[in-house]
């Protein structure tokens, strides 16, 4: 069964994150009917540390201390907090579809990046439906 | 459309940069850590952001039982979204985790559709539709010939 599981891994992990950031995405639509977005934001981080903290039970030696790997991870979480502040700038300004469909467009940028800097290929059906994905986005977002 | 002179313009371009360069910078990172201790990393550094972010508000945190059970479980759900896409990650190219991984509010629909009773519209509908292909698609077809060098 768990060999099984792992010879699939390849497909489940990415199906698995895919099902957790819906409910990621859509448990704040709840949350949101009884407190304001940056109290959300707060207990939020809480309960990913709660999450991911006792992992490292399991987890003999502590955690790595490589300095580039790090450092790539705290530029990746400011990156990331500035984002949701130019996002809620943009929100403040424009209409929620308008805003909403522009910043969904984020996956073309890792896209190219990775395609310059990582030299990733896809074959010309992963192109179709990285294409029919953004186009499923931009529709659900507007 | 998208121009600088509107007042969002340039906000929404930069979360866009900013987004696309937060989520490239993990598949550099897996090169030094493993996947559980850049979770771990990236969670800790968020909770440091919003904690700084509520400095921001005056510390003015609401509490309401119902509101902070949701936000925590969406915390939950997100920590470990996260771990599994880093588990990921090592094994398949970014683009192949990035493409999945972008069609999140196909489920978040999907979910208000089936829990909210909201309705979805034809343009709604499509989107979701035009999801499944494109992820039935991603998955078909992979063939581990998208690694890089």
């Amino acid at each position: 069964m768990i060999a099984r599981l792992k010879a699939h891994s390849g497909v489940l992990l990415p199906l698995a994150a895919l099902v957790l950031w819906g409910i990621w995405a859509f448990l704040p639509k709840l949350a949101m009917q009884s407190m304001q977005p940056h109290s959300i934001l707060f207990y939020e981080s809480f309960g990913g540390a709660m999450a991911v903290l006792p992992l490292l039970f399991f987890n003999k030696g502590g955690l790595v201390r490589d300095k580039k790997g790090v450092s790539l991870l705290f530029c990746g979480s400011c990156l990331s907090i500035t984002g949701i502040l130019c996002y809620y700038t943009a929100l403040k300004a424009g209409s929620v579809a308008t805003v909403t469909t522009v910043t969904a467009m984020y996956p073309v940028v890792v896209m190219a990046l990775a395609r310059i800097f990582l030299r990733e290929e896809l074959n010309r059906w992963q192109w179709l439906a990285a294409a029919l994905a953004m186009v499923s986005v931009y529709l659900l977002a507007g | 459309m998208l121009s600088p002179q509107t007042p969002w313009g340039y906000p929404s371009m930069l979360a866009v940069v900013l987004w696309g360069v937060s989520a490239f910078l993990p598949k550099l990172a897996l090169r030094q850590l493993p996947p559980l201790h850049m979770t771990v990393y990236s969670n800790c550094f968020f909770l440091l952001g919003c904690v700084a972010l509520q400095a921001f508000y005056g510390f003015h945190v609401e509490f309401n039982a119902r509101g902070v059970m949701l936000a925590g479980l969406v915390g939950v759900s997100g920590g470990t979204a996260q771990l599994f896409y880093n588990l990921s990650l090592r094994n398949n190219s970014l683009t192949y985790n990035v493409v999945i991984a972008s069609l999140y509010p196909v489920v978040a629909t999907l979910m208000a559709y089936l829990f909210l009773g909201e309705t979805l519209g034809a343009r709604q509908a499509a989107g979701v539709a035009l999801g499944i292909v494109s992820l039935l698609m991603m998955v078909k077809t992979s063939d581990r010939k998208t690694e890089g060098p």
